[in-house]
């Protein structure tokens, strides 16, 4: 097979995908896949929230403002658009409820209750529980 | 032992809720949210030798994701008592935590 038959299918491929990536933005999705990133790389939550609400902005800048190539604006395209806009916000607004639909379960003990703390409080029960070992963990909810 | 959970990422803007205290499902655990980061500061303030110095855990000067075993019988007088261990984060000294709480036993 000649070089030139091998190439033709890749070319085409890419020619496909050039134009689906202007009739049905990527950059979406690739916000989406940033905000659910966000939920489990911690330390570098803001700037993939970052990166995903600018992708979002661009997406919406390229459904409603540039037309491109493409002469109108697709249904498939506008819908994954607000799908993706209410996961985004979802992930950011409550990052908890939406980490617990990825572990794949619902709230583990919704009726749980953390006490504000109080120095005087803590200290009593620090001491109360003498007679062994106390662990102590500081942490961030999300 | 003591969870104490206390905003530190811009994501942080309510206290915890059923779901993230689920992740430590056993009863024997007391859970507390500090929003103002008063246990971080007495602990940061009150820390001396033979405590050993954490190797990460500092955000903006609050300590956060940091774990603390103190051994039976020492007293919360004036001063948090010495910590045998202080180490985060959590996730990743979790074996030495384990390992900590079975020397104190």
């Amino acid at each position: 097979m000649k070089h030139g038959e091998k190439l033709a299918p890749i070319a085409a491929l890419v020619s496909a995908l050039s134009c689906l990536a202007c009739c049905l933005p990527f950059g979406i999705a690739a916000a989406v896949g940033a905000a659910g990133l966000s939920i489990f790389l911690d330390s570098v939550r803001p700037y993939l929230l970052g990166i995903a609400g600018a992708l979002l902005l661009f997406g919406l800048w390229q459904l409603y403002r540039s037309r491109g190539t493409c002469q109108r604006r697709s249904r498939t395209g506008l819908a994954i658009f607000w799908t993706s806009a209410l996961i985004v916000t979802s992930v950011a607004v409550v990052p908890q409820v939406v980490a617990s639909l990825f572990a794949g379960s619902l709230p583990a003990n919704a009726s749980a209750h953390a006490a504000d703390l109080s120095i005087e409080q803590f200290q009593a029960e620090f001491n109360g529980a003498a007679d062994r070992a106390r662990v102590i963990v500081l942490l961030s909810p999300t | 032992m003591f969870a104490v959970w206390e905003p530190m990422l811009p994501t942080d803007w309510q206290r915890p809720g059923g779901s993230v205290l689920g992740r430590i499902p056993d009863a024997r655990v007391h859970q507390y949210w500090d929003p103002s980061h008063l246990l971080a500061q007495r602990i940061a303030a009150d820390a001396r030798d033979p405590q050993p110095k954490q190797q990460c855990c500092v955000r903006a000067g609050i300590l956060w994701d940091v774990a603390a075993v103190y051994p039976a019988g020492v007293q919360w007088a004036g001063q948090l008592p010495p910590a045998v261990f202080f180490n985060g984060p959590v996730v990743k000294v979790a074996g030495d935590l384990e390992l900590a709480l079975l020397h104190q036993q």
